[in-house]
């Protein structure tokens, strides 16, 4: 079997297992596995795990008449030296997964007739928003501990969740001002704002979008949370 | 040098899972939407923008965004 082969039999025990869980009412588990994003990244990591092995396989050939000479490196233990070598693998894979996933798409070409600037407005308006969800979900899902031991963090996400009102809709600050920018961004199409007031507006929340992300890598990385 | 960043990636990636309380589907959930947007090449159209304001609308019900 070679390599192709292995893929598209991993594929189908994927889809099979996801099928199974769906049956079981397994429903979450079974939407992981069909995600392309999830099955994709199993697939990779068996692929690795399967170069690996096959690349290091012991030889068929005999092992050599001649005598054995002093080696000054000790014989490595089997099961540690697989244990390093998967956690080498698992972090190629977070880097390659993460280059695929978001940095190489980013060289996408505009179509004909788009506006620079509008799409830029609405590629923020896109990472802020699903980084507002994040951060807020994650706070939320416990406040106590955040409000106990990362105030700060606890204090920006309530800022974010502020009732502001907007026209005559009261909404949560940070959906308030991004409903604004969306409303300026049509004034700019209609040719009622100027491309400078986009720009400023669309690059605040873009600030506040990375605040939102930086706050997420600090809640997760402090040691002794 | 390669281990190293290979470590630093684990180290960052591993810890965020415990944290949000197992909602994997939520980190999936930004990285579909960074990419999206990246992958972005026009405009949206009027369904995507409608779309998007009913999202935002909506938030005034989501539990994760009303204040203590």
């Amino acid at each position: 079997m070679n390599q192709d082969q292995f893929q598209a039999l991993l594929r189908t025990l994927i889809a099979t297992a996801a099928g199974s869980l769906a049956t079981h009412g397994a429903t979450t588990a079974a939407n992981l596995l069909n995600n392309q994003t999830i099955s994709g990244a199993l697939v990779i990591l068996a692929v690795m795990i399967w170069a690996h092995f096959a690349h290091t396989a012991p030889s068929s050939t005999p092992p050599s008449a001649s005598p054995p000479t002093a080696s000054t490196n000790p014989p490595a233990s089997s099961a540690g030296h697989v244990v390093q070598q998967l956690a080498i693998m698992l972090g190629f894979l977070a880097l390659a997964s993460f280059s695929l996933l978001i940095w190489l798409p980013g060289c996408a070409h505009l179509q004909p007739g788009a506006d620079p600037v509008v799409v830029r407005c609405e590629q923020v308006e896109t990472d802020a928003k699903a980084s507002f969800d994040l951060a807020l979900h994650v706070e939320a899902a416990n406040a106590p501990f955040w409000a106990t031991n990362v105030p700060a963090f606890h204090n920006f996400c309530n800022w974010l969740r502020t009732p502001t009102t907007i026209g005559s809709t009261n909404l949560p600050r940070c959906s308030a001002m991004l409903l604004s920018l969306n409303d300026l961004k049509h004034d700019y199409e209609a040719g009622e704002a100027s491309s400078n007031a986009l720009v400023l507006a669309f690059t605040t929340i873009d600030g506040l979008g990375s605040e939102a992300s930086n706050w997420l890598t600090v809640v997760t990385n402090t040691p002794n949370l | 040098m390669m281990l190293t960043i290979a470590l630093a990636a684990v180290q960052t990636i591993l810890p965020l899972l415990p944290t949000i309380g197992g909602d994997v589907e939520k980190v999936i959930a930004w990285i579909e939407d960074v990419k999206s947007a990246a992958q972005q090449t026009g405009q949206w159209t009027p369904a995507i923008d409608a779309a998007y304001v009913a999202a935002l609308l909506a938030t005034r019900q989501n539990q994760d965004y009303q204040p203590d």
